[in-house]
Order: structure tokens, then sequence, then C-alpha cells
């Protein structure tokens, strides 16, 4: 195949994966739909049920409370999924166009929720400080997420049991910052912490105007920054 | 709470009917319907005080039966119910004159609540006012 040839199936290739990505998003937002409605009817059955011992039409004590137990414990849980699948119902919009304005710390708050159970799982601490009141961006919220995923992969990577992960969103003049610290416990070699910038990253930051900082605080703590524009 | 007429319109059949029940033992007058066509119906029939919308059902979309409802009766105030994740539907909603969204699952008292400001609004004649 000549130049011109490799170009052309090289950007059919890209457009067929935008397409990939854009499908997954539709089919996994209806999902979650779908999920909430479940999660919403047994609320509801669950209320009702609340509602009739509440209003004493359950004579028996001894049931009212065994009963009292039963839906405590269910509704720990479907508070859980209830959050849950609101997250996900909201990371599946995050791929519905290339440019919108959005709360940057929701979007983080949604990406920690996925990955608390490889922080768990590592044994890791995680803190955060992330501002009560929304950072509005105007950017593409789909490619933050990729490049903050890559940044707290290569930390969780780099990291062992103990290890203290604190995640910071602020703003700096006219730029919105993600800060991703790490307090080791032990001392490794740079090359382990640093982020790789891929061309695939590169791509992404270019995309958004976006920078990655990375540097040593002291010999165990290192921070990785990702420096956003208000807008693009 | 005053007695407060509501139409509960869902396509989740189970939803709307447990919903409904759990309004009636407050002493709320709830109906539902399962469809855009037959929420519409009984709007012309026996207006409501207030629409309980959920957003997306297979006949006609939420928003649609939202603008019917407000063409056929201004006065009716539609809270419009949605499964999404993103509020961008439900501000879509206010804009269509409804008095306000809310997300599924929903908290009653949250609802309850909603509903007695929306059924306020209707006895004092400020529909068609943005809720704040």
């Amino acid at each position: 195949m000549d130049t011109t040839g490799n170009a052309m199936s090289n950007s059919v290739e890209s457009a067929l994966r935008e397409q990939l990505l854009l499908t997954h998003g539709r089919l996994l937002s209806g999902f979650s739909h779908d999920l909430k409605n479940h999660v919403a009817i047994i609320n509801e059955s669950k209320g009702l049920l609340q509602d009739y011992i509440e209003m004493g039409k359950i004579c028996d004590p001894e049931l009212c409370s065994r009963l009292q137990d039963i839906l405590s414990k269910m509704d720990k849980r479907t508070d859980s999924i209830a959050i849950m699948t609101h997250h996900l119902n909201s990371f599946a919009h995050r791929f519905d166009t290339a440019s919108t304005t959005f709360d940057l710390n929701e979007l983080i708050v949604e990406q920690l929720f996925f990955l608390q159970r490889s922080v768990r799982l590592k044994q890791l601490n995680l803190s955060t400080e992330i501002p009560k009141t929304a950072s509005n961006i105007t950017s593409n919220p789909s490619l933050i997420q990729y490049l903050f995923l890559h940044l707290f992969d290569t930390l969780l990577t780099s990291s062992q049991e103990d290890d203290r992960l604190h995640i910071a969103i602020m703003q700096q003049h006219k730029q919105m910052e993600i800060r991703l610290v790490v307090h080791r416990k032990t001392t490794l070699p740079s090359a382990t912490k640093e982020p790789l910038l891929t061309p695939e990253i590169q791509l992404c930051l270019q995309k958004i105007g976006a920078h990655i900082t990375y540097k040593e605080l002291d010999t165990t703590s290192s921070q990785t920054a990702i420096t956003l524009p208000l807008e693009i | 709470m005053d007695e407060i007429h509501v139409l509960i319109v869902d396509d989740e059949v189970e939803f709307a009917s447990t919903l409904a029940e759990r309004m009636e033992l407050r002493g709320l007058t709830a109906k539902t319907t399962n469809c855009g066509q037959d929420a519409l119906a009984s709007v012309n029939r026996e207006p409501p005080d207030v629409v309980l919308l959920d957003l997306k059902m297979p006949d006609i979309g939420g928003l649609e039966v939202l603008d019917a409802i407000k063409n056929t009766d201004p006065t009716i105030e539609v809270i419009m119910l949605t499964g999404h994740g993103c509020t961008v539907s439900g501000i879509e909603g206010m804009e269509h004159g409804a008095f306000d969204y809310l997300m599924k699952p929903v908290d009653l008292k949250m609802l309850l609540g909603k509903i007695q400001q929306a059924y306020d609004q209707r006895m004092n004649g400020h529909h068609g006012e943005r809720n704040e």
C-alpha cells in the first residue's frame, strides 16, 4: 500500500475506534439506566414494607424487629448500588461529546470510585482534597479520564502496601491542576515512578492543551500533576 | 398534606404502582399510567395537580408529554423523574416548563416535599415560574 493508502487506512481505523467507544458508551449508559430502574423498584418496595411497619400494620413486635434488621441491611446495599450505578451512568455519558462544560471535581470523584477496588486490593491509603464548590471547565472529559487513569495506574504499579496516595484538585491562576502525590515507605528508582509519556498520552495532552509535570518531594515522596486550561 | 392529586407516569409498572401505594398511605390521591398516550388521556379526563413524569418511555418521550400537558393546562405542575446520570435532560425539562426534576432512585421525603411545593405553586397561580 502507498503512503496515501496507509494514511487513509489509519484514519479509517481511528474513526472506527472512535465509533466503538461511542457505541460502548451508549450501551453502558442504557445498561446503567436499567440498573437504576431496578434499584428504584427495590427501594420503593422496601419503603412500602417500612411504611407498613411504621404504621403498625404488622402486629407481631418480634417480627417487626426482625424485618427492621433485614430492611436496614438491604438499605445499606441498595444505597451502595445506587451510588455505583449513578457513577457508572455518568461515566458512560463522558463519551457523549468531545468538548463540554463539566465539573472536574465530579469527574475525579467518579474515577476514584472506580479505582477504590484496586486501592483496596493493594492495601494503600487514599486521601483526597477536592473542593466542595464546582470546578467547572470546558474540555474533553473522556480524554481527561484517560490521562488521570494512566497516571493513577503508574502510581499503583510503583506503590506498595501501606503507601499513602493523595489526590488534590486546585485552581492555579487560570488553570486547573490535578495533583497525584505518593508517600512511599521505601525509596524507588525514578525510572519506575515517573509517568510514561507514550505517543498516545502526548496526543491526548496536545488535544486538550494539558501538561504533565513530575517532581520528587523528598526521597520517598513524589508528585505528578496534570495542568488543564479552563477552556479548550 | 392537602389532598393532592398526583399522576405518576412511568413505564416501570411496579415502580409506579408501589410509589402510588406509598403516596396513598400518606393521604395523597395517586393514579398511575405506564405510557405517554395514556398519560395524556388521563390528564384530559381528570386533570391532576402534579404529574411525576418519567423522561424515557417507549411510546412518546417525556419532554413531548410535558409539552402536551402544558398545552392542555399550564397550571398542572410536572416533576420529571430521570434515571440518567447527567443533569442535562432534567435541565432541558425545566426549560420546557417542568417544575423540577429528580434522579431515580428518589428519596420519598424529598419527592413529597417537591410535590407539596409544586401543588402550592399551582394553587398560588405562579405556574411557569422556575423553581429555585
